[in-house]
């Protein structure tokens, strides 16, 4: 019994070493290849399907955050005024015994009391900044009124 | 290692590869494509479903190579590649689930076995279920030991020798049937 064992494991080990070997199909290669190259073209349209959607999001948000333009009409406002304190000094540091022109110094007033309401009602940056230019605008014509009249007097 | 896997891959071809280099893959198909194919259709059995599985293989290969750190030779994660492949495809044809060793290790009925020995061999080798197979051809053509082997199917370590200890019997003393002329098994591709 023991033999016909041994017999029998000898008889499958040689079995298995006399196991054929099967040839590939020659056609499998170019088959492999061709569904790697499909797979690829679809994960690039994907990835740029994704992208495309990403950008999109991105631009969206962009779009509709308000904070930068917030933030550009806030910057824009310190510009406007830190302007509008140097034209004022300047404006103070020039002869007073020299009058500007009255329409002048009444469109300043009218500026300075318009602004003052913004402020009160708690106005924007955005609200704020076309006032603060207006000022300087206002300021540079004081400015430009007092040196001609001291030219004037000069003469 | 016994089997093609053993083969080495030169370092150029695998740094090649790591780039994405069609050639090296096409390099690597010829060195290793016909011993993947040979130990799929050991276990299936079926021509096209090993073609499948060295299709599958090779795709993971392409995409996975650049992962390859070669702490173990190329051959043996190939062979790894290739024998999960064939279990997950015989547990899809749902060979695996069944714990019966005996419904396992039944014969099939009597098919012509030709005269020459290695159609001989092939056709005794068919004559076992796929799961038997499996553990016949993993353990003693490609040297998986029997607790890997537990851990591939899901089943104990004396699970997997029994199956083993029994195809070996099956395989070593199955008696022939006296059909002359017999076909040979999977012959357009020998």
């Amino acid at each position: 019994m023991r033999e016909q064992e041994v017999g029998a494991l000898a008889s499958a080990r040689m079995k298995l070493a006399a196991l054929p070997e099967f040839a590939l199909d020659a056609a499998l290669w170019p088959r492999v290849l061709t569904a790697y190259q499909r797979r690829r073209r679809i994960r690039n349209l994907l990835r740029v399907g994704v992208g495309g959607a990403i950008a999109a999001m991105l631009v969206v948000a962009l779009v509709l955050m308000p904070r930068p333009v917030q933030r550009d009409a806030t910057s824009n406002l310190v510009v406007w005024q830190r302007e509008s304190q140097t034209l004022e000094r300047e404006w103070q540091g020039m002869h007073h015994n020299t009058t500007g022109s009255v329409s002048a110094r009444a469109n300043m007033r009218l500026i300075d009391r318009a602004l003052q309401a913004a402020y009160d009602r708690g106005a924007t940056p955005e609200e704020l900044a076309p006032l603060w230019r207006k000022r300087n605008a206002a300021l540079r014509i004081l400015i430009a009124n007092r040196h001609d009249m001291t030219a004037v007097a000069r003469i | 290692m016994s089997s093609g896997f053993g083969q080495e891959l030169d370092a150029f071809t695998l740094q090649r590869a790591r780039r994405g280099d069609m050639s090296a893959y096409s390099r690597i198909y010829e060195v290793y494509g016909h011993t993947c194919y040979n130990l799929a259709l050991r276990v299936l059995g079926e021509p096209a479903a090993a073609e499948d599985i060295v299709q599958d293989v090779f795709l993971k290969v392409m995409d996975n190579v650049r992962g390859y750190r070669g702490e173990a030779p190329f051959g043996s994660w190939l062979r790894r590649l290739v024998t999960n492949a064939t279990i997950d495809q015989l547990r899809a044809d749902r060979h695996v689930g069944n714990t019966d060793v005996d419904a396992l290790l039944a014969v099939k009925p009597a098919q012509a076995i030709a005269a020459d020995a290695r159609a001989d061999a092939w056709s005794r080798l068919m004559h076992l279920s796929p799961r038997a197979r499996a553990v016949l051809v993993l353990h003693e053509l490609e040297g998986y030991t029997h607790k890997e082997l537990a851990v591939m199917f899901g089943q104990s370590e004396s699970y997997s020798k029994s199956i083993l200890a029994r195809a070996l019997h099956h395989l070593g003393t199955l008696v022939e049937p006296t059909v002359p002329g017999g076909a040979q098994p999977c012959a357009n591709r020998k």
